[in-house]
């Protein structure tokens, strides 16, 4: 007898791109059993009317553990988060790994070793506008073998966070990624709204190591002001040159980040025509409230680890940068309180599938669900996860369809933690983490550890 | 350390031509220069390369990535070399970083030091002082500008936009900033020019007649070192050369608001056509 059976659902083969009705069985966390027998089973969910999917693989986060970023995740149907994003991460992996392999975590966690805050900062640069010198350097090179040997996804970096970073610290670090053969996810600079050459050092750096290039979050890089047309054309001509580049966007343009980062900073606001009046405090006493200069100031000086949502980008952007076929869905999610945040950390996915699926049918159903599932596994070489067969873990998600919808709002118009609807069962290695839309407040997610 | 000197203004303004001569005066006199341009027309170092063929740098980068400047610095006869980055693919991105960006992989691919510079010489076309074009200002990159004007009103009006863009981007740090003042066609228009050099705080490095040697040369594909060295123009512009060397204090820049230099402008347009008149009534007289 099975652990569970999923009963008559449409089971998505993200290999083929195409569905079928079928009953899943899962045993000891991992699946037994795809077919249209229904093996006797401990515990039996009707899942007609459902699509039976592999788990969602964020490639995007900044979960880092943090437990209510794990409840909303998993919510929302992901069992995989990539963590350490943007250049901020752990340094300590091989403890960061024990210490949520004891403690658990809702949803599977791979971790990134990130360059930009994490590194510079313990090599002692606290100027974001300073370039590392040659010794500098290779203390975060040490510092990022160290991390990829603990079993690190990668090397994250955060650019536009610091922006004087020099092209010999970039390609230390593509470097030490390729060395590994682990992913570089790159949160590029802009230094004006138009400034194609982000891609072009990063296209660089990455022909030198030879590694895999991860584009973070597109559309919040290029969204608005006609650039992102042709930053895809730049992408989609460094692909067919051969080079192994790759891009990962949420399903919003209007983005978030610390108030105290150089992307606030006065000079950044100016160069790229951004307007207080675009931005809402995602967080804090604030949480919801448009900015003005008082607030912007008060937020800045005195709140700088507050969150700030710019209002920004154009949103049918988002639609074309997500149906080029090397571009896959991410969040962005990060660890906010209860009540605070920006929506992507409870509404990405149900929102891809309602508006690019359901809604305005740019995506057939198997394809979008291949964006969040299979193409993440292979971009990070995810062993046993992103695809429905025997023998792979148990990590799946049901919803409906018709039905599946996010509800979770900008902070000035609602909540940006709101669940969805329409995802009744999520899975993690054969446990529910979500049943019946309820959350579980379950631990069985494991570290993946390269 | 090379020193690195950004030349700027408007189109026609002969910027180019005085880039390219004075780095062959400072190559003549010993120094290691480097001449970096970045216009579509590859001109900023034609005067010196001649017939030689250049591989616009930045063009290439965008389709290889990779690229090592060092197949893209070529030495020339004058002893300048020369390097030439090409501009945007027109209509896509904005020039951003191109400049700084080279000017990085000088360094990190060790161009300045196998050629021991002195001195990178950058000429810098455009006309809209936008963030792109004065990210190199701002980051750090020039050690010093030149403003290069004739006595054009439109090249004047360009040369104060400049200085505005640079006031806002070097902020509370005084930066380097000298005019010379090419071609200005009378006594009155150089008068006029220093009027504005005054109010604007800006000190005026040279003070360029117009020589029928470095026009010819310009059109020979050469510098007036090449074709007239032993010109009155030659020693000039030797001399300015001279001046480039010696360190400059950098003022408190004051540009004119742009109402006030309108209004300067036509001031200077009115008191243009009195003399104009005055000249014809003269003449009439004399007739």
């Amino acid at each position: 007898m099975v652990d569970v059976v999923f009963t008559g659902g449409r089971v998505v083969d993200v290999r083929t791109c195409t569905s079928r009705i079928a009953n899943v069985a899962v045993e000891h966390g991992k699946i037994v059993d795809i077919s249209a027998h229904e093996l006797p089973a401990k515990r039996v969910v009707d899942a007609a009317g459902l699509v039976v999917a592999p788990g969602f693989i964020d490639v995007h986060g900044h979960l880092d553990g943090h437990a209510y970023a794990g409840q909303l995740s998993a919510m929302q149907g992901i069992t995989t988060t990539v963590g350490g994003n943007c250049g901020l991460s752990p340094l300590d992996l091989e403890g960061w790994f024990a210490g949520q392999a004891r403690t658990g975590y809702v949803i599977n966690q791979a971790e990134l070793v990130g360059h930009s805050f994490s590194m510079r900062r313990a090599v002692g640069i606290e100027d974001v506008n300073a370039r590392a010198s040659a010794a500098q350097t290779d203390a975060m090179v040490r510092i990022a073998d160290r991390a990829l040997r603990a079993g690190a996804a990668g090397v994250s970096l955060g650019l536009d966070y610091a922006p004087g970073s020099g092209l010999a610290e970039i390609d230390a670090m593509a470097a030490i990624a390729a060395e590994y053969g682990r992913c570089l996810p790159v949160h590029t600079r802009l230094f004006t709204q138009n400034d194609l050459y982000s891609l072009y050092e990063m296209l660089a750096a990455a022909k030198r190591s030879g590694g895999r290039l991860l584009l973070s979050h597109f559309v919040y890089q290029y969204s608005g002001f006609g650039t992102l047309r042709p930053a895809l054309d730049v992408v989609d001509a460094a692909r067919a040159k051969g080079m192994d580049v790759w891009m990962d966007s949420g399903m919003y343009t209007d983005w978030a980040t610390y108030a105290g980062t150089a992307t606030f900073d006065e000079q950044t606001i100016k160069d790229n025509s951004l307007r207080f009046g675009d931005m809402v405090a995602a967080t804090g006493k604030y949480t919801g409230t448009r900015l003005n200069r008082e607030l912007y100031e008060l937020l800045r000086h005195k709140y700088p680890d507050e969150s700030i949502i710019c209002y920004s980008g154009e949103p049918y952007e988002i639609y074309e940068a997500l149906q080029k076929p090397y571009a896959m869905m991410s969040t962005d999610a990060g660890a906010y309180a209860p009540g605070e945040g920006h929506p992507q950390i409870a509404g990405s996915y149900p929102r891809f599938l309602r508006k690019m699926v359901r809604e305005k049918r740019l995506l057939g159903l198997e394809e979008a669900v291949y964006k969040c599932t299979l193409l993440p596994a292979q971009t990070y070489h995810i062993p046993g996860k992103g695809v429905l067969e025997p023998g792979y873990d148990a990590d799946l998600v049901l919803f409906d369809r018709d039905a599946v919808r996010d509800n979770a709002k900008m902070p000035d118009k609602g909540e940006p933690d709101a669940p969805p609807d329409g995802i009744p069962y999520v899975m993690v290695n054969g446990v529910f983490a979500v049943d019946g839309g309820v959350f579980q407040n379950t631990r069985s997610g494991s570290v993946i550890r390269y | 350390m090379a020193q690195r000197i950004c030349f700027l203004g408007r189109g026609g303004s002969g910027k180019s031509t005085v880039a390219q001569n004075l780095g062959h005066a400072l190559a003549l006199k010993g120094y290691h220069v480097l001449l970096v341009g970045n216009d579509i027309s590859l001109s900023s170092t034609v005067l010196l390369r001649g017939e030689a063929d250049i591989s616009p740098a930045l063009e290439d980068y965008r389709e290889h990535y990779e690229i090592d400047l060092n197949d893209y610095v070529i030495p020339t006869p004058s002893g300048v070399y020369c390097l030439e980055l090409g501009s945007i693919d027109p209509g896509v991105g904005c020039l951003a970083r191109g400049v700084t960006l080279i000017d990085e992989m000088l360094d990190t691919q060790g161009v300045s030091n196998s050629l021991q510079l002195d001195f990178i010489l950058y000429d810098i076309s455009g006309e809209t002082p936008c963030t792109g074009y004065i990210l190199p200002i701002r980051e750090g990159v020039m050690q010093r500008c030149i403003i290069v004007t004739n006595g054009s009103f439109a090249s004047v009006t360009t040369a104060n936009s400049i200085l505005q863009a640079i006031l806002r981007a070097a902020g509370a740090d005084n930066f380097p900033v000298q005019l010379i003042v090419n071609n200005a066609s009378c006594e009155e228009t150089k008068e006029e020019l220093a009027s504005y050099a005054r109010r604007a705080t800006i000190e005026i490095l040279a003070s360029l007649d117009y020589c029928k040697e470095l026009e010819y040369s310009s059109l020979a594909g050469k510098t007036v070192f090449d074709t007239a060295p032993d010109s009155a123009c030659a020693a000039h512009l030797r001399a300015v050369a001279d001046d480039l060397l010696l360190s400059t204090i950098p003022t408190s820049l004051t540009p004119f608001p742009r109402r006030e230099l309108v209004a300067w402008l036509r001031c200077w347009q009115r008191r243009e056509l009195a003399r104009r008149l005055a000249l014809a009534d003269t003449e009439a007289c004399d007739g």
